[in-house]
């Protein structure tokens, strides 16, 4: 008798400590897709959009994955020019089981694949910022980050409110992104008062890395404030030569001056750079916060969180979401549909609502950067979530 | 157009690019000896000379952060380095090839060299791009303005003193005479008993190390990433615009490709690639030679 | 001159008749045979984005055929192929989308961009061929550079960074391909036309100067060869090529930006051509292939592929550098060789191995 007790409670122990061995028992899958630079120029900016979309794929299927079905990723490789992100894409929009996938994070290649999209009637979480991608009015294409409309208001309005500046110059990316967000600024800065003089708009190519006779130009003459608009990697070395150079107007960036990349290459540099950031890992809403410190624990010794990665985070969040609300993850069209359902719903980046362009993102943080760090300093909304 | 003449008139900004730009010329200058030395001894262009330098930039930080060697021990053992990386290089690209008389495939070959480079930086040291800290610190004043950075000037003057021996090599030194015979006539050279494959490997030497040099300097500037290799096109076009037989033209033709880029920075940002090849462009129409090249029926 | 014209090609016409041999006869007979049993089975059993790949290779593979006009049949290495590529691309882009305010047919327009390119080329040309050999090559790099910037930048006519979009795809007598298989068709009939025009070519009299130029400049040059005008015609027809490339590359994507026409790109057209055997036509076609698809096949990889690639080149130029195409002749040689002591008894152009370039 005793030794059947023994052997009873012996089976309960096993038991319990082998419950968190047992997943859960799922009735199927649901694919969804990634695009994401995984070799070439860009790979680290792919590391991200890779952590973020796994580290979703694992809480969501912590919690039961989607309507009780597995979730599962198909990744592929955009590398680092149009034509392969381009086959990426439409290689991803091709396999039978997707419903969904996570498109380039470079607006002009999302551009790009919107007629393939429209073609295979899959819905895309465009990657990329650019207040160009809404004007294909594409159905299907979405976007999770703040537009560079928007972004180019709230940019004008931190640089004339927050810091002051009356004339200032703007250093922008020779690229899609670049000139888009820079058209947006110098319009809405001219709506608040301040003209900005053709002179001092510099543009420079995508691979540049010299900026000291730019540098020079704007530091002999007359501005009073410097408008940083650009990709993660020219930011960091834009950042460390402007101090060599020893710039000492007052310093507006966009994301990216703010971005882990950033302040981790060009360290002290990047002091001082006040941001219009779509994340920092110092964020202090709740959700932000809470992916920021799973991020963290789950990628321990690798650099911090970064838009890229909470872009692909909120983007499977959002679909996940989706899928709910249609009730289904096989219905293309239906979960499509859902997104215009999604209301007030907290992500990492901001709290999301839909809207008439498909941007779903109603807010940006306004960051300084200190100590190595992208502090926070105030959340600024553009609409009411 | 006008306003790009009245900001290159100031003379602090003009004084500025102009120290810009020979820092940038000293740079192009290095893979434009390299590139000058490879075409005399082996007859063709190397698509890999940016690689090259890149591939230094990342020994030098590696060696600096991740074997963590001073100064003093890091300079000799990156030399050991660069001299593995030239004799490797030559086995792999030109050693196989010496013998065809299909000069495109050499070419090919090194721009297959170029991606392998590339490659196997990316493997061996990660995506980001990694920061090093310049060999002088801090910004040369005067009175209160800030004129140039100590490592621009420090580029200058070692970019200087490599190029002056790598001359005095060829121009004083016997094993720089036996090196240059047997670039010119390799089987006279035979003949005569000098060892082409060591005059060979020991070119290639000379030009990584230089290429590497380059990369140590402007890696403080630029950070060390696997991008740096697209500085070669300007070094191609400073070795053509100041002739392409010799090597002083290479060096003078870099430093004026170095200026050219700077100054035309004050007139357009954005097409400066489209300045700098169509003044290459119009000096060879005018001057096919090159500026300092002499007239020497090119190779058919 | 006209006498030692006519002696020339009285003996190369009889050159030519004595070639025709069995090994030529085996290839043309393979050769077609492969090319339809391709033609009508890749479709069959791709599904549509492997059928993208297939005609962005077929549309590669008309720009490098461009290239070996240059580099194989007159030994000239020229990067210029995406330059016109882009010339191509832009004209059918603003004529067709409506941004400039009109919107044309697409096939006049195609004609057209040909055209364009053809002429900006021949310009180019003119200027460039002062130079020769090396200092040509540079200045090729020159010209990529420097249209690229513009493709970059001018945003009137190349829409700046953010490229043209919306660009309609051709239309023949209102017929449109409705999805890349058909597309793949369209394709085929220009593969097969500029293929066509190139073989053309070589057994004209342009080929054949080209080719003397391309073996000994002094002796063809006094045998009469203008070396100049040859080569600019040669370039020319190169850049019509790659106008015409550029243009169904604009058509067939709807998107173009500079992107596309870097120098990156005109060292893959080069090794596209130089993979499959820079002198013969159905090489060039195979390292078009290859070169095109082998990324998407060798995705499992993904993070070795440059590296394999870099590495595969390397090897292929030590062992290989006169392509598969002259892996392929050598192979043809040996087999025929065996039966009964035939010999072949002149080189054709396509039989040559490489030599002096």
């Amino acid at each position: 008798m005793k030794g059947t007790r023994i052997r009873l409670c012996l089976a309960v122990l096993v038991a319990v400590l082998a419950l968190p061995l047992c997943s859960f028992a799922f009735d199927g899958t649901v694919t969804f897709g990634a695009v994401a630079p995984l070799s070439g120029t860009n790979i680290m900016v792919g590391d991200f959009v890779k952590n973020g979309i796994l580290l979703a794929q694992k809480h969501i299927n912590e919690r039961g994955g989607i309507l009780g079905k597995e979730l599962k990723i198909v990744f592929e490789d955009e590398v680092d020019n149009l034509q392969a992100s381009v086959n990426a894409m439409t290689k991803v929009m091709n396999y039978p089981d997707v419903v969904a996938f996570f498109g380039s994070t470079y607006s002009a290649y999302c551009i790009a694949a919107s007629p393939i999209v429209l073609q295979n009637k899959i819905t895309m979480f465009a990657g990329g910022s650019s207040a160009n991608i809404p004007k294909e009015k594409n159905p299907y294409v979405w976007q999770v980050r703040m537009t560079d409309d928007q972004s180019g208001l709230l940019m004008a309005k931190a640089a004339t409110q927050i810091i002051g500046m009356k004339n200032p110059a703007i250093l922008y990316i020779q690229e899609s992104f670049g000139t888009g967000l820079m058209t947006q600024t110098v319009a809405a800065l001219k709506n608040l008062g301040v003209e900005v003089k053709e002179q001092n708009l510099y543009a420079h190519n995508p691979d540049e890395k010299q900026f000291s006779p730019i540098l020079t130009q704007i530091m002999n003459s007359d501005v009073d404030g410097l408008i940083g608009i650009d990709h993660q990697m020219p930011a960091a070395i834009i950042s460390m030569q402007a101090t060599a150079a020893g710039i000492d107007l007052p310093l507006l960036g966009s994301s990216s001056f703010a971005s882990v990349v950033a302040r981790e290459t060009a360290k002290e540099a990047a002091d001082g750079w006040m941001g219009v950031a779509d994340w920092t890992p110092d964020v202090t809403t709740p959700a932000g916060k809470a992916f920021a410190e799973s991020y963290r624990e789950e990628y321990k010794g690798k650099p911090d969180s970064d838009m890229p990665a909470v872009t692909a985070y909120d983007s499977l969040i959002l679909f996940a979401e989706a899928c709910k609300i249609a009730n289904t993850t096989t219905d293309k069209e239906a979960i499509n549909n859902a997104l215009q359902k999604i209301k007030a719903f907290p992500g990492a980046m901001s709290t999301y609502s839909y809207a008439d362009n498909h941007c779903f993102s109603t807010s940006q943080f306004l960051t300084v950067n200190e100590n190595s760090r992208a502090v926070l300093k105030d959340v600024v909304y553009t609409r009411e979530p | 157009m006008l306003q790009g003449l009245t900001i290159l008139t100031q003379p602090i900004i003009f004084m500025q690019l102009t120290i810009n730009g020979v820092a940038m010329g000293m740079i192009y200058a290095l893979m434009a000896m390299g590139l000058i030395l490879l075409i005399r001894a082996i007859g063709v262009m190397n698509f890999a000379q940016g690689e090259l330098l890149m591939l230094g930039a990342f020994i030098t930080w590696g060696l600096t952060y991740q074997v963590k060697l001073p100064l003093p021990l890091m300079i000799p053992a990156a030399m050991l380095c660069f001299a593995l990386v030239g004799v490797i290089f030559m086995f792999l690209v030109y050693w196989p090839l010496r013998n065809n008389s299909y000069p495109t495939a050499t070419v090919i070959s090194t721009m297959g060299a170029a991606m392998a480079i590339r490659e196997i930086a990316t493997i061996t040291w990660g995506s980001l791009p990694l920061v090093a800290a310049p060999l002088v610190k801090g910004v040369l004043r005067v009175g209160n303005m800030r004129i140039v950075q100590y490592q621009y000037l420090l580029t200058i003057v070692i970019g200087a003193i490599l190029i002056f021996l790598v001359f005095m090599l060829f121009e004083k030194l016997y094993a720089g005479r036996i090196m240059q015979a047997a670039a010119q006539d390799k089987y006279a050279a035979e003949l005569l008993g000098i060892p082409t494959i060591l005059t060979t490997a020991a070119t290639y030497i000379i030009v990584v190390t230089l290429a590497s040099v380059g990369g140590f300097m402007i890696a403080p500037v630029f950070l060390v990433n696997v991008t740096l290799g697209s500085l070669q096109l300007r070094a191609f076009a400073g070795v053509v615009t100041g002739g392409f037989g010799s090597v002083k033209g290479a060096i003078l033709g870099s430093l004026i490709i170095g200026l050219v880029e700077s100054y035309s920075s004050a007139f357009t940002t954005t097409y400066k690639d489209a300045v700098v090849f169509l003044v290459l462009i119009v000096v060879l129409l005018f001057r096919p030679q090159g500026i300092f090249g002499e007239l020497i029926a090119d190779k058919a | 001159m006209s006498e030692k014209n006519n002696s020339n090609q009285k003996i190369i016409v009889d050159l030519k008749d004595t070639s025709i041999s069995a090994i030529s006869i085996f290839k043309i007979v393979a050769i077609t045979a492969a090319f339809i049993a391709f033609a009508v089975y890749t479709p069959k059993f791709t599904n549509a984005y492997s059928m993208m790949i297939l005609n962005i290779s077929l549309i590669n593979f008309i720009a490098a055929l461009g290239l070996s006009v240059m580099l194989g049949m007159g030994g000239q290495l020229s990067f210029a192929a995406v330059s016109f590529m882009g010339t191509g691309a832009y004209f059918v882009a603003n004529l067709t989308n409506g941004r400039l305010g009109v919107a044309w047919e697409p096939v006049p327009v195609l004609v057209g961009a040909v055209l364009f390119s053809a002429v900006f080329a021949y310009i180019c040309g003119s200027i460039l061929f002062r130079l020769s050999g090396t200092y040509f090559t540079f200045a090729t790099i020159g010209l990529v550079q420097v249209t690229w910037s513009v493709y970059l930048n001018y945003r009137p006519l190349c829409g700046g960074p953010d490229g043209v979009s919306g660009i309609p795809v051709i239309r023949f007598f209102g017929m449109s391909p409705r999805d890349y298989h058909d597309w793949f068709y369209v394709l085929l009939i220009f593969v097969l036309l500029a293929g066509f025009l190139v073989e053309r070519i070589r057994r004209t009299r342009l080929g054949r100067s080209l080719a003397s130029v391309r073996d000994n400049e002094i002796a063809a040059q006094t045998l009469g060869v203008n070396i100049y005008k040859t080569k600019v015609i040669a370039f020319t027809v190169a850049g019509a090529l790659s106008g015409l490339a550029g243009g169904l590359y604009a058509m067939h994507n709807q998107f173009i930006s500079s992107d596309i026409f870097t120098f990156d790109m005109a060292t893959t057209y080069v090794i596209m051509a130089m993979l499959g055997g820079v002198n013969n036509t159905v090489g060039v076609f195979v390292g078009a292939l290859l070169v095109t698809m082998l990324p998407e096949w060798l995705r499992p990889i993904q993070r070795y592929l440059k590296l394999t690639y870099g590495v595969g080149i390397i090897f292929l130029m030590i062992f290989m550098p006169m392509g598969l195409a002259g892996l392929g002749n050598m192979i043809l040689k040996k087999f025929f060789r065996r039966k009964k002591g035939q010999k072949e008894t002149l080189l054709t152009d396509e039989d040559e191995t490489g030599g002096e370039v």
